[in-house]
């Protein structure tokens, strides 16, 4: 299944091309740590990671045509 | 004493005369210092049912035991007074280094009573006190104002000063000091202007004595340690972008308000987002008295019709004045906060109060003739024109200097100002992020998050994240960052440092950092529990006032259209914010009836009866 990605800040880094946001295509069924995993980012910096615009634990299940946002800490106001 | 100064300033602007008396240690304890102590003396001294603006109502200002003490962001003073915005209490707060010099000048507290006939301005020099002529100041903007102080008192001096909007008594006028930094919200300029009191101008000495120097010492290079060695591998966010870097965070959680709160997303957001503000206007970075973060921008904009030089945006003012008016136009923001500064207004409630009056057209109540030109969504050049007209209170300005609620009320639809106790709230949706409606009501200052700041657990993952969506369980972890923010405001820190680094990691937030802190400067030994007591005392002290004054349970209120309207699109589409359910738990864990009094057995264990 396909699952749209959007980095932002100093985790672009982990992108695999040159863009921020890319789809990815993962076996089924796969959670939100193996994203993780496969992009090779360090848990302490996927500060906030949301799927469909809500907070998710690592090992939430990802539906299709989801979409995955991973923020870095952020605070302020 | 030891951390607080143990003098507080009384001057009587009616008879022009300066007195000094000691700070009672026991009150001292009891309310910490800053906030606590302004809530203290408005409570012993105002009365709740007086007119803002008249010379009944006392304007405190107070530092904390931790304000220029080295503690890291110890470098505030709050402004305490009865709101002519609200009718509520203020507890407007700023950093810099005018609150570090106000206290070395020699005192804790300055309480202002009364009236002057004529504009003046306070000089302290090292304990010395004299109210000045400020006939010439009057009319000139903060900027000017600062200038002309220090070449006529001392250059090394610090300024607080009000500029035209509070001269002109904008309901939302702040106090500027140090030019750029604001005690920014609910009208304390407006207090000041009515008073032709136009500056206070300190200049202090030596450094504030701690009662034990080495454990102070010891334990402030713990912190810092910790902090650095955390900071190592990824910068804090607020040093890169500033806290405009939080539009990154609201937009993709849905909580970002736009188009006057109908909507939580903006589709402009990359345009003004504090990546933005970093790459095109940032000069350098600005930190207040002792702070380790430095979230403050010095700006400049060559951007033709919008030119200028100053510090900001910040993420509030690029909410409201930004995604809540449809503007992607940083350029003309920054500029907008720019006019804010000079002229002494909070950017908060002018953004939000400009995207009010764009609604009001938007749906016809309001014609555009009475505006005097045209007002859609997404002006900026709009926004600009109207923030300098509301400061001169020129034209349709003169409507908009009375905030967003009498402006909607005026045209028959007071449903649409987006506001509790008739100040606007800060940027963050609550039908997206449920605590943030409950910090928003009960604070007491109305529409504000910095009485206690949910967005950390809701949308920060600090210190643990809770699902922002769910209102279950969020009535105790919201009081418990109510009571950690009363004794920040009330030790004189700020709350971007103090609750990562000085509260415990769990959603209870004791304060134990800033008890280790307040002990070695204080030498008073609270207890954690007479710490966190002492916050719920203050939190209790200013709902007393509310109460006298008239408030309850009704006026704990958020608009219909973030109770009833379900959220259109977004990650947070379909809810609503449960308010109501979140009041009753929330009241119980206040200990205060149904109708949000506070007990009399509550008033008596916290001494307040």
């Amino acid at each position: 299944m396909e699952l749209q990605i959007k980095l932002y800040s100093d985790i672009k880094q982990f992108a695999p091309g040159d863009t921020a946001v890319f789809n990815l295509t993962l076996p089924s069924p796969s959670t939100v740590g193996d994203v993780i995993d496969i992009l090779k980012i360090p848990p302490a910096q996927a500060y906030t990671i949301l799927l469909n615009g809500r907070r998710a634990e690592l090992s939430k299940p990802i539906e299709k045509k989801s979409i995955l946002v991973i923020l870095p800490e952020i605070t302020g106001g | 004493m030891h951390g607080w100064i143990g003098k507080i300033l009384r001057v009587d602007l009616t008879t022009r005369t300066c007195t000094t008396e000691p700070l009672d240690e026991k009150i001292a304890k009891d309310y910490i210092g800053g906030r606590g102590l302004g809530i203290y003396f408005l409570n012993k001294e105002g009365n709740p049912k007086a007119d803002p603006l008249s010379a009944e109502n006392p304007i405190i200002m107070a530092t904390g035991p931790l304000t220029g003490t080295g503690a890291p962001t110890g470098a505030r003073y709050m402004v305490m007074t009865k709101s002519p915005l609200t009718g509520a209490v203020t507890c407007s707060n700023s950093g810099g280094m005018f609150p570090t010099e106000f206290k070395k000048a020699g005192f804790d507290v300055i309480i202002f009573i009364g009236k002057s006939e004529k504009p003046v301005y306070l000089w302290i020099d090292q304990g010395t006190v004299q109210l000045k002529d400020a006939g010439h100041l009057w009319g000139k903007n903060t900027h000017e104002t600062t200038d002309l102080l220090l070449a006529e008192t001392h250059d090394r001096a610090k300024v607080a000063c009000i500029g035209p909007a509070g001269e002109k008594q904008v309901l939302f006028a702040s106090i500027m000091n140090d030019k750029h930094r604001a005690a920014g919200r609910s009208g304390v300029g407006a207090v000041m202007g009515s008073k032709n009191l136009k500056a206070v101008v300190v200049r202090g000495k030596g450094r504030i004595p701690l009662a034990d120097p080495d454990r102070f010492k010891a334990f402030n290079k713990s912190i810092l340690d910790i902090f650095k060695e955390g900071i190592k591998e990824t910068p804090l966010g607020l040093t890169v972008n500033g806290t405009a870097g939080v539009v990154m965070a609201t937009q993709n959680f849905g909580v970002l308000p736009t188009k006057n709160w109908q909507q939580g997303t903006f589709d402009g957001w990359e345009k003004i987002d504090g990546k933005q503000l970093t790459k095109k206007y940032l000069k350098k970075n600005s930190a207040c008295y002792g702070c380790p973060i430095g979230c403050g921008r010095l700006t400049k904009v060559d951007d033709q019709g919008f030119e200028g030089e100053g510090e900001g945006p910040e993420y509030e003012t690029v909410y409201a004045m930004g995604s809540n008016c449809m503007i992607d136009n940083l350029s003309a923001i920054t500029k907008a906060n720019y006019i804010c500064n000079e002229m002494g207004m909070d950017t908060i409630t002018m953004g939000a109060t400009i995207g009010c009056a764009m609604e009001l057209v938007d749906r016809g109540y309001l014609p555009e003739d009475q505006v005097g030109r045209s007002l859609k969504w997404g002006d900026a050049q709009a926004l600009v024109d109207l923030t300098l007209m509301t400061a001169n209170r020129e034209g349709f300005g003169d409507q908009l200097a009375q905030g967003s609620y009498r402006l909607a009320d005026q045209y028959g639809h007071p449903e649409l100002a987006p506001v509790s106790k008739k100040q606007e709230f800060p940027g963050y949706e609550p039908r997206g992020a449920q605590a943030m409606g409950l910090a928003y009501a009960t604070s007491p200052i109305g529409g504000s998050h910095m009485r206690g700041d949910p967005a950390y657990f809701e949308l920060f993952s600090v210190p643990k994240p809770m699902d922002p969506h769910i209102w279950e369980g969020k009535a105790k972890v919201t009081k418990a960052f109510q009571d950690l923010s009363a004794i920040i405001d009330s030790a004189g820190l700020c709350i971007f440092f103090a609750v990562r680094n000085l509260a415990a990691k769990d959603l209870g937030v004791a304060p134990t950092g800033i008890l280790e802190y307040i002990n070695a400067a204080t030498g008073i030994n609270y207890t954690l529990e007479e710490l966190m007591q002492a916050g719920e005392r203050v939190i209790t002290a200013e709902r007393l006032f509310l109460t006298k004054a008239g408030f309850s349970r009704k006026d704990d209120s958020l608009p219909d259209r973030l109770t009833k309207v379900p959220m259109p699109k977004g990650p947070a589409k379909g809810l609503v914010c449960h308010l109501d359910e979140m009041l009753d738990e929330y009241y119980e864990e206040q200990n205060w009836t149904d109708n949000g009094i506070p007990r009399e057995e509550r008033l008596e264990e916290l001494g307040l009866s």
